[in-house]
Parts: C-alpha cells; structure tokens; sequence
C-alpha cells in the first residue's frame, strides 16, 4: 500500500508532492499547538478560579469586619449581594463568633454535584485603633467551577476553531501560491520551450517575478531572442544573397563538364532569350543542345584548369529566339580539384549593344572632326568681322559725337550769353535755363559717350592725383542737395573722419559717384538716399575703400539687375525714361573696372537699390601728413598776397572772392579778359585765377596775352573751367597756365593750388571742438546749422526763439552764437545786444539775415555781430567759417580781418 | 389647623401621629381652642399642596401648626407666611440650613412665631438614671442599640445615655450599635453582641420595638438582665407590666398638645418668647417602670379624652420662668 503510494507520489507534480508534505507537516503541528494551548488554558483558568475565591474572601474579610461588628445585618447581605453578579459564585457564609451563622447566601448549585474552589477568611475588628484586632467572626467563600468548565469549553472550540482556520487559510494560502508562483509560471515555461522546440521563435515567457522561475523565463527569452537574431540573421543573410542573385543584371550561373546548367538567375535567363531561369534550364539541360557547344565548353574548363579562373572571355553565342549575342563571361571552377573542378560558376554579360556601338562610333569620330575644323575657322572669321564692326562704331560714335557738341557749344554759350545780358527777364530766364539744361544733358551724353568710345577702344587712361574724399563727398553733397530737396527726399552723406587722401581719379570717382547719386535721387519718390564710404581694409601705402549709394526708390527687378549695365538699358517705368542718357551706367561700370573695381547693385523692386564698388587706392602722403598734424587752414605767413580773379559770371566770381577772403587775401575782380588784363598790368598781383570760357577775350587769350607782354615776370596764371573735358585742361596749359582747375573750385583744391604757386606757409587752427548756440525759428535751417556743424564735430546746442536763446547763451556761455535776425519774440539785433551786455566778449556773434544791403550790415556790427551770414546759407562754407572764428583768440588780428573779409564778400 | 403629616388611621407607618392628635384634641378642647386636623398620610407633596389651601383660605385660620417632615416645613413657611394666621412649627425643627436659608422664628417670616420640640436627650437620661437604680450595686456593663446615624433623635437619646454614664461615674458602655428600629434587628444585634459581651446587663434600645427584639434575645440566651426602651407605646407598657422590660421612657407623643399650650398661651397675651424663648426644648419625658406603669396606661393612655391640660397654661396659672410640662404633674393631676 505504502509502497503504491509513494509510487504514485513519485510520479505526482511537484505542487502536489509539496501539498501533501505541508499538509502532514501542518497537521503534527496544528494538533501539538491546539493541545498545548488547551492544557495551558485550563490551568490558567483554574488558577484565575481559585485566585478570584481569595481575592473575594480576602475582600469580604476586610469589608465585613465593620458591618459584623455592628452586627449590620442589611450591610452584610448587601455587600453579598453586590457579589451575586459573579457567574462563579456557589455561596458565601458569614459566621460571628460565638453566635454562628449570621448571614449565608443561598448555594446557587448543589455543592455536592459541582466541583468548587473555597476560600475562608476570619474576620477582625479593632474597636479603637490602639486596641488589638478581635476576632469577630469568619467568611467562608464557596466558587463552583461550572462557569469555568464551561469557559473552558468554549475556549477550546474557539482555539480548534481558530487554529482549523488558520490551518486551512495557510493550507489555502500555500496553494494558491505554489500555484501561482510555481506551477503556473513552470508551466508556461515549459509551454514556451514547447513552442519554442517547435520553431516558433517569436514566442516569449511572460517574465511576471525577480525570482528564480523569473530568471530562468528570462533566460528562456533572451536564448529565444537569440535563436531568432541568429535565424533571421541565417534567413536575411540568404535572402540578400538570394536577392543579389535574383535583381543580378549580370547573368549568373554554374555550368558542368556536360554543358548543362545547374542553376541560372533571371537574368541569365533573359540574356539567353527566355522568361525564366526554369525554362532556361529545361531548355538547355531537357532540350540536350547545352548551353554551348561541347568544344566551347571544354575550351573553358581548360582555361579554367590552366589559370584557375576565366576572366573577360568574349563569346558568341545563340540565343533562343535564334539571334546571335555577344556575351562576356567570367567564371571560376568549384569542386572537385582546383585543377578539375566538378563545375564552372561564373557571370555573363551582354556586351551585344556595346559592341555594336564601338563600331558605330569609331564610324562617326573621323566625320565630327572635319565639322569642328570647319566651324572653327567660321568663328574666328565671325570674330575678326565683329572685332571690325566694333572699332568702326566706336569710331562712329566719336565722330558723331564730336559733330554734335560743336553746334550745342554754340547753344550754350549763347543762353548763357543771354541770361548774362538781360537777367530780369524772368520768362527768358526760364526759357534759358531749360536751354542750358539740355544742353548740359547733351553735353552730359555726349561726354559718355565719348568715354565709353574711349574705354571700348582701349585708349582710356586714368590721371591720377591725391584726392580728398571728405571734400568729394561734400562737393558731392552740394550738388545733388537742391535736387534732393526739390523732391523731398532725404539725403544723408556717411563721410567717417578718418578717411585718408588717396591717389586716384578724382574726376572719373565723381563722375561715377554722381551718376550713380543722380539716379538714386531720380529713382526715388519719398524717402532717402544715403551715400557714402567705408574703408574696408587697410594695407601698408593703401586702403580698399567701399563706395555705396543706397536708395529707397522703386528698385530694379532682378531681371533687370545685369541687363542695366548694358548701354542704352534703363530699368523702371516709361515715365523716367527720357531722363536718362541711358548710358550713366553703362560708363560708370566701365570705369569703375578701368579703376580696378567692379559696380554691384543689389536691389528689390519696390524697397530701393544700392549700388556699390570698391578700390584699393594708394594713400596719398602729403595730404594725409598735413591732416594728421594740423586743424583747418586759417591763413599763411607774410605779407597779405594780391589775388586777381577773372570771370565773366558773377557768381562763379563771387565763390572764389568770398573763399579767398576767408584766408586773408586781397582781391581784385575782372569781368572779363580785357578787364584781367587791364588790372592785372596795373595792379600786379602776385597770382591770377582767370576763367577759360569768357567774352571777348577768353581765359586763353588773356593767359597768352599775360605771357607774352611780361615774360619771366608773369605771375603764376591759374585756368578755371567748368568744363570737365580734358582738352581744356591740356589747352590751358600749354597757353601759358602753371596749373588747372576743375569747377566747381573746392576751398581746399585752390589752397592746396595757391599754396604750391605762392609758396606759402600756411597757419592752421587748432582742431578744437566749438560750442555753437543757433538762435533760430525756422526748423530747417536750424537743422542744416545743426547737422552740419555736429558733422564737422563740433557741439551744437539750438533755441527756438529769443528768450530762450539768451538763456542759454547766458548759461551754457557757447563759443559761438547764430542768430537769426527775424525771430518771433524779439529782434536778433536786440538779442545781441543783450547777450554781449552781459556776457564776456570772446563770444563770436553770428547774424543770419535775408538781407545783405549795407545798412543791415551796419545795423548788426552796431548791435554786436562779429559775422553778417546772408541766407540762404552754404553748408560747405559753415565749418570753416566756425573753424577760423576761435582764431581771435589765437591769431587775433588776422581772425578779425577774416571775418570782416567774409562779411565784404558775402555783400 | 394642624397639618398632620401622618394618617388618621394606623395603617403601618406606626402609632405616633395618631397618638400626637389623640393628646392634641383634649389639650385643644380643655384650652377652648378649636382644631382643625389635616392627614397628609406620609406624602408630603400632598401636605405642600395642604399648606397652600390653608394659606389661601378666606378667613384664615388663626394659628396653623406644622411639622418639617421631610424637611418640607421650609416651604411651607414660605407657603403661609402671606397668611394672616400664626405659623409653629412642631417636632422636628428645621435643619441648620433651611434656618440659613429663611432665617429664624419671627425674623423673614414675621408670622412663624415659635418652635416647639422634644429634648429627646432626656428620654436616654432618665431610663439609663432608672436602669441604675434598679441594677444597684453591681457595675454596669452596658449594650446600646441605638436607631440609624443619620436620625438625630437617635443620636441624642444614645448621647443622653452616655451623659447619665459619665454623670454617674461608673459602669461602661461595651458598643452602641445603630440598628434600623425594627424588632428583629433588635433581636439579631442584641444576639451577636450579647455572644460578643457575656457579661453584659444592660442593654437599651433607642424605641421600644428594637428595646423588645432584644429582650427576645436576652429570654433566649436565658440570661438575666435589664433592657429599656424608649416610646412609651402600648405593647411597651403591656411588657414592663408583664415584668419583661424593665422600663420605657414615655410621653413623646405630647408634643402637639404642648404646642397647643403655648398657642393658647400666645392667644391670651403670655407669650412663650418670654417663657423659654421661641424655640422650646422641652423636658417632660417620664419613665414608665413596674411601679407606675398601670396609673399611667390608666390616666394619659386609657383616658386621654378626659386629660386636663389647664394646669400647664401659663395664662391660667401665672408664674415666671420656663414651662414646666413633667408628666408627672399630669399623672399626679389625674391621681387626684
């Protein structure tokens, strides 16, 4: 019997042989605990009976004693009574001594049939408490132990219970665990490696613990994920073979001794002329015509025996459909030895269509060679003929160019003829006007023209020459500021100081900079038009200067962006059209590369253009030496000199008086040649700056004339044109002049000229900053003081009207005052005098007034005014005029005549 | 009116009430005075509401006598003192506290005009002064069976024993026991302590129920010693005649018809404040013995109807000084 069941117990699972090991273990343990328990119950209870018995007798000893004493009766029965809720209680008999019973409480059970506890306790009593205590009677105290018994009972089916319970919820417990924990996961385990052995390698273990069956699931998975990564890795490696076989565009196959195919891909298939590789082999291997010819066959495994591979064999051979194929074949031998090798595997080409080719090309190579011979010899006859046309138009175009401007020469002459004659005419004077204008625009056209001609026939030379381009730029500035301000546009010139004189062109670099700065403006509707410089790098002897003329004017679609270069292209509407010679940038492209730079323009149609370029000029030493040490020019050392100026027109007269008189030279005017010559042998001075184009006799005539009738004598003759062109420069010189200027005459291009002729020592003026107040209502020529003055560095505070004014002349005490003399509050005369009441007289007073006749003039110098300046003022002439002003304080005398001089010549 | 808080037939609350009013008619009738017996039977609700009908009654009543049974008297001062007539409060005085509460005899309650109470020491003294005589020579052992602690009555009639033993300078009392006034208390306790204290011969008890219980006792010990009570009651005297207790001291049941004195008094112009003060004490208990047990059953118990109680009116006999209500003088009276 017990030998089956450990049989059957042998082969149970592992839950169940744990079960039933746990079960036996339980039961011996559960049976031990509960009978230990019980005993020990029992005995705690008979212990906790017979206790209670003495805890009461001993209680009824004390608390009758009284009572007995006084024989209270009532109080006896009563504390007895209080006893009676104890379930134990069998009976309690008091006795007094000598009397007997007193008091007994009625047995609750027969005492005979119930197995009790009893307790007696004697009762003393001490009347007063120095006497003995008397024994005055005895208590007897009888508890049955039924109520124990039964306690006892129900303890006991409440320990079986509870340990039943117990034993089962543990019996319970374990189950369910061993399940869950043990047999469930192996079970799965054992389901998984199941799977597994039967390929299917996806299949995982829930891993659902950390302990020992989690571990080993976890095992089982990653020699699962490992079998699967080895397998895939075996099944992709295959296939990527396989796929290279398949999508091979080269025919690949093993051939045997006997000719037959023992596999091919499709595209040896193809090759051969058939849909699939099975076809293929049935039609080779089952059709018995082999895959070549025996010999062929054979040849290849010699090959094969005698180099161990095939390499590039061409052959020929039949394709199924019956058409002939070229193919190339490599191969190897695999099998057998290396020297007889069971088969042959190898690859095939089709070279059919290549060969074809070959032969089709070497056809047309011989034929395309003449062609190119031929077309060759046709360009370059096209390329001398275009080379011809070329210079003939060039040739054309000065022709026709030096046609017209001999008429328009006359055109202009005679307007400004007229306008000289009668200037109150005021239609004429318009009319006139437009008469000159496009005569310059001819003239302006021409002169591009002829430069362009000049560039295209090569015979373009640079003269180069220090340059000042702060100068440049204000000259510039200048002269595109009316027409700036006619179209209310803003223009803002970016000049950084700093800017060294350079070697360059200086009459191309404005030619340039002003087409470019006419068509900003002319471009542009509202806005502004910003130009300037920037020195970009900086070398030993040079500098790359950056030019740019920056607008925001309609802008040129990027179409159009290379194609304006072109001559005769404009860009924008229809409307600006005839503005334009239309060849400005066609020349400034041309002679900004004849400079060595290249013109850019980026631009977005709507948002404005800036045109830019850049040159590496060499710094010119001398202007740049003369800079760095000292401030702007305010007159020479020695006697004062004696300067003729000739010039038919007044205002062009007018500029070089005013500028010579700033730096403390006496003038003499002439009208026109006859007059210069007239006053020139009178009055002898010592340098003459005569006009070229005058009446009567010209600046040339008057330069020949001077020459000849004083010989070596002859003070140093200046020509003055506003013609750019350069015969008239060449021309002037070989008449007799030491030197040429260009107008419009820059202040320092004369000093610098009049510095060389007279060899003069120029005195400069510390390079201060000034404190200039302008007292001025009108905003704009408050704004033009303001702006120029801060653009030459100097602090320029303004006040809008008199009052406040003189409160901060009087307060801020500024080097030098503007005043307009038309204020609204208070007369300018009247705040000059109030200022140089009170405030010291270093302060230089400066009027601005619209009205230049004699009597203002006197009216000011009475009111305090150092200067009279008569509106509309001249920007260019504002910082050396404040320059030369703290000269009182340095060269006191020589400032004094300066300014008187300039007050003369504003008149 | 006198608002009796006991029965007007013995129905086991015991004899005394019905005795006070049996002594008070006469005392009223010999006096010329009319009275008026209200039985609250124990209830003392039902004695409150009786209080207040007598307040509001129309004409009042001239004089209303109460007892603080229950120590329901306070209330029922407060009750009657709006009522013209005269309040006395008989028996049982008020307790020190209610007399803080509503202060004394004529002073809040202008109409309470006196208190009239037995001086229950006295009843102690002159049994145990009796118990010695008849003893003679032999030293006294003495066993006290007194009523419960908190009855003052009891206390005083034990401290009135004990004063006769210090006064006489012999004998000792071995215990006072407090027993609950029943016969069979008397009995028991008198059996245990009698096996505690053989050599006991005197045992007293504070009424002559227990003082019988004990004389039970002692006949079952067959021993020979004097037991005393006090009372005065019927089945007492019916012992001291039969020779079983030696002696009881009577005459408690007097009270009212002492108050009915001082009333009278009051009404005819001798007031009792002159005579002892408002708050009497008085001393008239008389104790029955073998010797005069018959003349008194005879004259105060048997023909209470016909007592005299003239002779203690001070407005009739005029004299100074405290009443002087001894029985004696009613016995001696009735002898005559």
């Amino acid at each position: 019997m017990s030998n089956l069941r450990g049989l059957r117990l042998r082969k149970a699972t592992l839950h169940t042989k744990l079960m039933v090991a746990l079960a036996i273990l339980i039961a011996v343990v559960a049976g031990g605990s509960a009978t230990f328990l019980i005993e020990r119950e029992r005995a705690q209870r008979l212990l906790e009976l017979e206790g209670r018995a003495a805890r009461i007798a001993d209680l009824l000893g004390h608390s009758l004693a009284q009572p007995l004493w006084n024989v209270d009766g009532k109080a006896i029965e009563r504390q007895l009574a209080a006893l009676a809720s104890n379930p134990d209680l069998g009976e309690v008999t008091v006795t007094a001594v000598g009397y007997g019973t007193v008091v007994s409480t009625r047995p609750r059970r027969s005492a005979e049939t119930s197995r009790t506890v009893v307790r007696a306790r004697p009762i003393e009593y001490a009347q007063f408490e120095s006497f003995p205590p008397q024994r005055i009677g005895e208590v007897t105290v009888v508890l049955t132990r039924d109520e124990t018994d039964a306690g006892l009972i129900r303890a006991r089916q409440g320990i079986l219970t509870m340990i039943g319970v117990v034993v089962l919820a543990i019996y319970a417990g374990t189950y369910v665990l061993l399940k869950r924990m043990v047999r469930t996961p192996i079970t799965r385990l054992e389901a998984t490696v199941d799977r597994l052995a039967a390929g299917d390698l996806d299949t995982r273990c829930p891993v659902e613990s950390n302990d020992e069956i989690g571990r080993l699931a976890e095992r089982v998975n990653v020699m699962a994920d490992r079998l699967r990564e080895s397998t895939g890795q075996l099944r992709d490696s295959e296939q990527k073979y396989r796929d290279i076989f398949d999508n091979a565009v080269e025919g690949i196959f093993q051939l045997d001794r006997h000719g037959r195919l023992r596999e091919a891909n499709p595209a040896m298939a193809w090759l051969l002329g058939f849909t699939t590789p099975d076809a293929l082999l049935a039609a080779v291997n089952d059709g018995g015509t082999g895959l070549l010819p025996s010999a062929d066959v054979a040849a290849l495994f010699e090959t094969l025996a005698e180099k161990g591979e095939i390499t590039d064999r061409e052959i020929e051979l039949t394709r199924y459909d019956g058409v002939r194929a070229w193919v190339k074949l490599n191969a190897r031998g695999v099998g057998g030895s290396p020297v007889r090798p069971d088969y042959l595997e190898g690859f095939m080409a089709d070279i059919t269509a290549r060969k074809h080719a070959l032969e089709e090309v070497r056809a047309h190579r011989d034929q395309l060679e003449d062609t190119v011979r031929q077309r060759t010899n046709e360009l370059r006859e096209a390329k001398e003929r275009a080379e011809i046309a070329s210079r003939a138009k060039s040739a054309f175009i000065a022709n026709i160019s030096h046609e017209l401007r001999t008429p328009l020469n006359g055109i202009l002459g005679f307007a400004q003829v007229l306008r000289a004659t009668n200037p109150s005419g005021e239609r004429l004077a318009a009319g006139l006007s437009t008469i000159q204008r496009s005569g310059e625009h001819l003239l302006t056209l021409i002169n591009d023209l002829l430069d362009i001609a000049k560039v295209e026939a090569g015979h373009f030379e640079l003269q180069e020459d220090a340059v000042d381009v702060a100068t440049l730029f204000n000259e510039l500035y200048a002269t595109v500021l009316l027409e700036a301000e006619r179209k209310k546009v803003r223009l803002i010139v970016e000049c950084p100081r700093g800017i060294p004189a350079v070697v360059a062109d200086a009459r191309r670099l404005r030619q340039v900079l002003m087409n470019l700065l006419g068509n900003a403006v002319k471009f542009t509707d509202e806005g502004e038009v910003r130009f300037g410089v920037e020195p970009t790098t900086y070398a030993t002897g040079s500098v790359r200067l950056r030019f740019y003329v920056q607008d925001t004017g309609i802008g040129i679609p990027e179409s159009d962006q290379q194609r304006i270069f072109e001559p005769f292209e404009q860009s924008g509407d229809l409307r600006r059209r005839g503005q334009g010679t239309g060849l400005g940038l066609t020349l400034s492209h041309q002679l900004v590369q004849q400079m060595g730079g290249r013109l850019d323009v980026v631009s977005q149609l709507g948002r404005g253009s800036t045109f830019s370029f850049e040159l590496t000029v060499p710094v010119s030493e001398m202007r740049e030496a003369a800079a760095a040490t000292a401030g702007p020019i305010v007159t020479y050392v020695g006697p004062r000199q004696l300067i003729l100026v000739a010039d038919d027109v007044e205002m062009n007269r007018r500029v070089i008086c005013d500028m010579l008189k700033l730096y403390r030279f006496e003038v003499i005017e002439a009208r026109d040649g006859h007059e210069a010559l007239e006053l020139t042998l009178s009055r002898k001075p010592s340098l003459v700056l005569t006009d070229v184009w005058m009446p009567g006799l010209d600046g040339l005539g008057l330069l020949r004339e001077l020459r000849q009738r004083l010989g070596a004598q002859c003070m140093p003759i200046i020509a003055l044109s506003a013609s750019a062109a350069e015969d008239d420069r060449q021309e002037a010189l070989a008449a007799g002049a030491v030197d040429f200027l260009a107008k419009p005459v820059t202040q320092d291009e004369l000093l610098v000229k009049l510095g060389t002729h007279l060899q003069l020592q120029w005195i400069h003026a510390s390079r201060e900053r000034r404190r200039v107040l302008v007292i001025e209502d009108n905003e704009d020529v408050r704004a033009l003081v303001q702006l120029t003055l801060e653009e030459a560095g100097h602090s320029v505070a303004v006040a809008e009207d008199a009052r406040r004014g003189i409160e901060t002349a009087l307060s801020e005490r500024p080097d030098i005052v503007f005043i307009d003399i038309g204020l609204p509050d208070l007369s300018g005369y009247e705040v000059a005098r109030s200022i140089r009441e009170r405030a010291d007289a270093g302060m230089t007073l400066i009027a601005l007034t619209g009205y230049g006749e004699k009597t203002d003039r006197d009216r000011a110098t009475a009111a305090g005014f150092d200067v009279h300046l008569v509106k509309p003022i001249d920007p260019l002439t504002l910082p050396s005029l404040i320059e030369s002003s703290p000269a009182r304080q340095i060269h006191r005398s020589v400032a004094e005549k300066s300014i008187s001089g300039a007050q003369s010549g504003a008149a | 009116v006198f608002l009796n808080p006991g029965e007007p037939v013995e129905r086991g609350t015991g004899p005394y009430w019905r005795m006070v009013t049996s002594f008070m008619r006469p005392a009223a009738r010999s006096l010329g005075l009319d009275l008026e017996v209200l039985y609250a039977e124990r209830d003392h609700l039902l004695m409150l509401r009786q209080a207040e009908e007598v307040a509001r009654r129309t004409p009042a009543p001239d004089y209303v006598i109460l007892v603080n049974e229950k120590l329901a008297a306070q209330q029922m001062l407060r009750s009657l003192a709006r009522s013209p007539a005269r309040l006395v409060l008989m028996h049982n005085d008020l307790t020190a506290e209610q007399r803080r509460e509503i202060g004394n005899e004529r002073e809040h309650i202008r109409n309470w005009i006196g208190t009239a109470t037995t001086d229950a020491a006295r009843g102690g003294y002159i049994l145990t002064e009796y118990l010695y005589r008849r003893l003679g020579d032999r030293e006294p052992r003495i066993l006290g069976i007194t009523g419960d602690p908190n009855t003052p009555v009891s206390m005083e009639r034990a401290d009135g024993v004990k004063d006769y033993v210090a006064r006489a300078g012999r004998g000792r009392i071995d215990q006072l026991a407090f027993g609950d006034w029943s016969y069979a208390d008397g009995e028991r306790k008198a059996a245990v302590l009698l096996a505690r204290y053989p050599d006991t011969n005197i045992i007293w008890g504070a009424n002559d129920s227990m003082a019988l219980g004990a004389l039970r006792a002692v006949r079952a010990r067959q021993a020979s010693m004097l037991v005393g009570g006090i009372g005065g009651f019927w089945d007492a005297m019916t012992s001291v005649a039969e020779g079983g207790l030696a002696a009881s001291s009577a005459g408690d049941y007097l009270i009212g018809a002492w108050a009915i004195v001082l009333l009278h008094d009051y009404h005819r112009g001798v007031d009792f404040a002159a005579h002892g003060g408002v708050n009497q004490k008085l001393d008239y208990m008389y104790v029955v013995h073998r010797d005069n047990v018959a003349r008194f059953d005879d004259v105060v118990l048997k023909r209470s109807e016909d007592l005299d109680f003239r002779l203690y009116s001070k407005a009739l006999n005029r004299a100074p000084g405290a009443y002087d209500f001894r029985l004696a003088r009613l016995v001696e009276a009735g002898n005559s």
